[in-house]
């Protein structure tokens, strides 16, 4: 990181805030563009106690913040039962063809009269336990918000995509990292087993032919199969330094090019953008996306939120990993949300055609810096909207990128 | 690298649900020269056995059977091959006075299924184990012993001459002479549950649950089987829900068994008396127990689908102590198993886990062991 923070240029980014009623909400986690032109993003709570978390649209075109449902509602559990609430949409929010959204809940902060939520310490727990995640449903047509069910008890969900062809969700639970399978028509759901040990944060679905595609704890690429109904290992792995542990070196984010026939992706401890061919079934390293990387740190500069523009670029925002962490297997994987005042993270493209990369500069709006982006989508405007992580005692906004126009 | 939430990074430090007590690794199903292995979702390690050579055998379920082995001395996995077209081996492997490995097999998912298979392994046959994978394993099928019923459940006699088992769903018992070769249907041991598991004392009667969570007993001097007015432990009126999961039995010939509602006891053969020695977390299930070259008494507790705990019993101190969730931290890989069917103390102490999951382990605990007892 240089001396001088170059920012980003003002009137290329505007942040969005939520409702002041929500100011007990720390972060936002999922995100995605509707069919309708707005975007649905997940206002969430890690940290505090009995908070269930709420879905919102964004409408670029009225410039409104729109609360649309409160999940813990939705669900019919109720947050301040005592048990661990509804309280996160992780990587979850998934657009259908029709323009309905669908959404994985999940679980991270605490029930009632609590400090913090132990995943296993309270698993299947009635009283304190998190009860487990439900599928919702979001129609723009009616408005309404609807539960669909429980997919899977005491777990949540930590990602979910769809196939729109198909009309399925596919997901993985936590903490058990199991996958699972959502019929949206049949409405049956199957568990198709532990597919790792954690912390797989890309899932996407090749419309072609409905294979899935995620990787396990050591990089490789998982392939799940619906016609053979089996998941494949691919022995592809996840491109990164060769100093990374493999332990640690899973997948952070993942989406499809534009024309459906490659995915591209970053590893979760570096920031080496990777582009895999779904034809060809071929992995590419395409280097580290910015910055640079460092043995004695556990991460690299991070990317979690990337997304293709309407100009065919693809749009990241890379943060920055805090100079106190060490190597180690035991050591904290601090992410972006947790690099306290370190500089802010930059927004960055890459040209896949020509593989030029720009660094926009580092993302600060209304003096405050973007410290981390979970997840990004494209709007129909053009814009790539990201959801903001928690970043205290600030609460978190929808920021809105404006690509520069050819 | 487990995602604690932020809440807990605040509160607490590492975390203090893993098993710490004692040395903890693991092995995957897989030779050194084969990538590939068992197939994940054929992993799941429901049997394990010490053969007289020393190594930890072990069968799989899922979508096809297998039968593995572990050599401890050169620290390898070889898969032996599956075990014809059969879904599972559950708590059922054990190893004969001839040196070979008996197994039994069930299904789990076909319908109208045959029936279970008794099958032997001869590991004084086998060749290049640790770089040639069987496909089908070398086993010698010793047919069907009750026509349309699967193997539950195996034991064997002190000798080692007589192999007896359990069947399911009608629940029938039958015995194997490894020297006659024959097999014998001795009766029926349950009109309810059958029992998950079998343990024989050193007078040669062998035990398991039956209907309302009653003990039977066959006596092999008279061949018969014996209902027991004896009862497991457990909650009041649950009973009929209730069966044994697990048995083991220590070096003075005392019989400890876990139940499925997740209670530990121990049965004295001689008094024909049990006793309750509680339940050590909340979930139901002991899904496997061994008695450790120290004396003590090795479990795992967690239900389907839950989180799996280790535990240990003291008999001395009367002391039952949750060890903590098996985790592996890195060596030689970062995971944590939720899902046990197994446990057998090797020739050494070392006591081998068996995982069943979807993508299953061996794992091998070191447990610390006392100077003095």
């Amino acid at each position: 990181m240089g001396n001088k923070v170059k920012y980003i240029n003002r009137n290329m980014v505007k942040a969005k805030e939520f409702p002041s009623d929500f100011s007990e909400y720390e972060s936002c986690w999922a995100i995605a563009a509707g069919k309708d032109g707005r975007i649905y993003v997940a206002l969430c709570s890690e940290s505090k106690p009995a908070l269930a978390c709420h879905l919102f649209a964004y409408d670029p075109k009225k410039d409104k913040m729109l609360h649309l449902a409160d999940i813990g509602e939705v669900t019919k559990d109720d947050p301040k039962s005592g048990r661990a609430p509804q309280c996160k949409i992780h990587f979850g929010l998934c657009s259908a063809r029709d323009g309905t959204i669908y959404g994985g809940t999940h679980c991270a902060s605490p029930p009632l009269g609590e400090r913090y939520f132990g995943v296993y310490e309270t698993y299947g727990d009635p009283q304190k336990g998190f009860r487990g995640a439900y599928i919702i449903r979001y129609n723009p047509k009616t408005d309404k918000t609807s539960s669909l069910g429980m997919v899977t008890r005491h777990e949540g969900i930590r990602i979910m995509t769809i196939d729109r062809e198909r009309k399925r969700l596919y997901g993985i639970t936590y903490p058990r990292s199991h996958f699972f399978v959502y019929d949206i028509e049949t409405k049956k759901v199957q568990d198709k087993g532990r597919i790792t040990e954690n912390n797989p944060y890309g899932l996407v679905c090749d419309e072609e032919n409905g294979n899935v595609y995620t990787a396990d704890d050591t990089g490789y690429l998982l392939r799940y199969n619906p016609e053979k109904d089996k998941i494949e290992k691919l022995w592809v792995r996840i491109p990164h330094p060769a100093w990374r542990f493999w332990e640690l070196e899973s997948v952070q984010s993942m989406i499809k090019s534009p024309d459906g026939n490659k995915i591209y992706g970053v590893g979760n401890t570096s920031s080496h953008l990777f582009e895999f061919d779904l034809r060809k079934e071929r992995m590419t390293d395409l280097g580290i996306i910015w910055g640079k990387d460092d043995p004695q740190k556990v991460h690299g500069p991070y990317t979690s939120a990337i997304a293709f523009g309407m100009d065919g670029k693809l749009y990241c925002s890379v943060g920055v990993a805090s100079k106190t962490e060490s190597v180690g297997i035991n050591s904290e994987l601090k992410m972006g949300r947790s690099f306290g005042r370190d500089p802010a993270c930059h927004i960055i493209s890459y040209d896949p055609e020509t593989g030029k990369k720009v660094d926009f500069g580092a993302l600060q709006i209304d003096d405050r810096p973007v410290i981390y982006t979970p997840q990004a989508a494209t709007g129909l405007d053009g814009a790539i909207y990201f959801a903001e992580g928690d970043n205290p005692p600030y609460p978190p906004r929808l920021i809105i990128f404006y690509p520069p126009k050819k | 690298m487990k995602d604690k939430s932020k809440a807990e990074k605040k509160v607490r430090k590492g975390f203090p649900f893993y098993l710490s007590k004692g040395k903890l690794t693991l092995r995957e199903l897989r030779s050194i020269s084969d990538n590939e292995g068992i197939p994940e979702s054929e992993q799941a390690i429901t049997s394990l056995t010490v053969g007289m050579d020393g190594r930890i055998y072990g069968g799989t379920s899922g979508r096809l059977a297998h039968l593995f082995v572990y050599d401890p001395g050169q620290d390898w996995v070889a898969d032996l091959g599956r075990v014809a077209d059969e879904e599972a081996i559950y708590h059922s492997l054990v190893t004969g006075s001839d040196g070979k490995i008996y197994g039994g097999t069930m299904s789990m998912v076909t319908k109208n299924h045959k029936g279970g298979h008794l099958f032997s392994y001869n590991p004084y046959k086998e060749k290049q184990l640790s770089y040639e994978v069987f496909e089908p394993a070398a086993v010698v099928d010793m047919g069907i012993p009750v026509k349309g019923e699967g193997i539950n459940a195996l034991t064997t006699n002190d000798n080692q001459e007589m192999i007896y088992g359990v069947t399911s769903p009608g629940g029938y018992f039958f015995s194997y002479d490894i020297k006659t070769k024959k097999t014998k249907l001795n009766g029926k041991a349950t009109n309810g549950k059958v029992t998950r598991s079998l343990v024989c004392d050193s007078h040669g009667n062998v035990y398991g649950s039956r209907e309302n969570a009653y003990l039977f007993r066959y006596d092999a001097n008279k061949d018969k089987i014996t209902n027991l007015d004896i009862q497991l432990p457990g909650e009041k009126g649950r009973e009929y829900l209730v069966m044994a999961d697990s048995f083991t039995r220590d070096n003075e010939g005392n019989i400890y068994g876990g139940t499925s509602d997740g209670y530990l006891f121990s049965y004295n053969p001689q008094e024909m008396r049990i006793v309750n020695l509680g339940k050590v977390i909340r979930q139901y299930r002991i899904r496997a127990l061994t008695a450790g070259k120290d004396n003590k008494i090795y479990g795992i507790a967690g239900e389907e689908n839950g989180i799996a705990h280790f535990f240990v019993y003291d008999p001395i101190s009367r002391g039952l102590t949750d060890l903590g969730m098996p985790h592996v931290n890195g060596t030689p890989k970062l995971w944590t198993g939720y899902e046990f069917d197994s446990m057998v103390t090797g020739d050494d102490g070392v006591i081998y886990a068996g995982e069943s999951d979807r993508i299953s382990h061996l794992f091998i605990y070191y447990p610390v062991w006392e100077k003095e007892r």
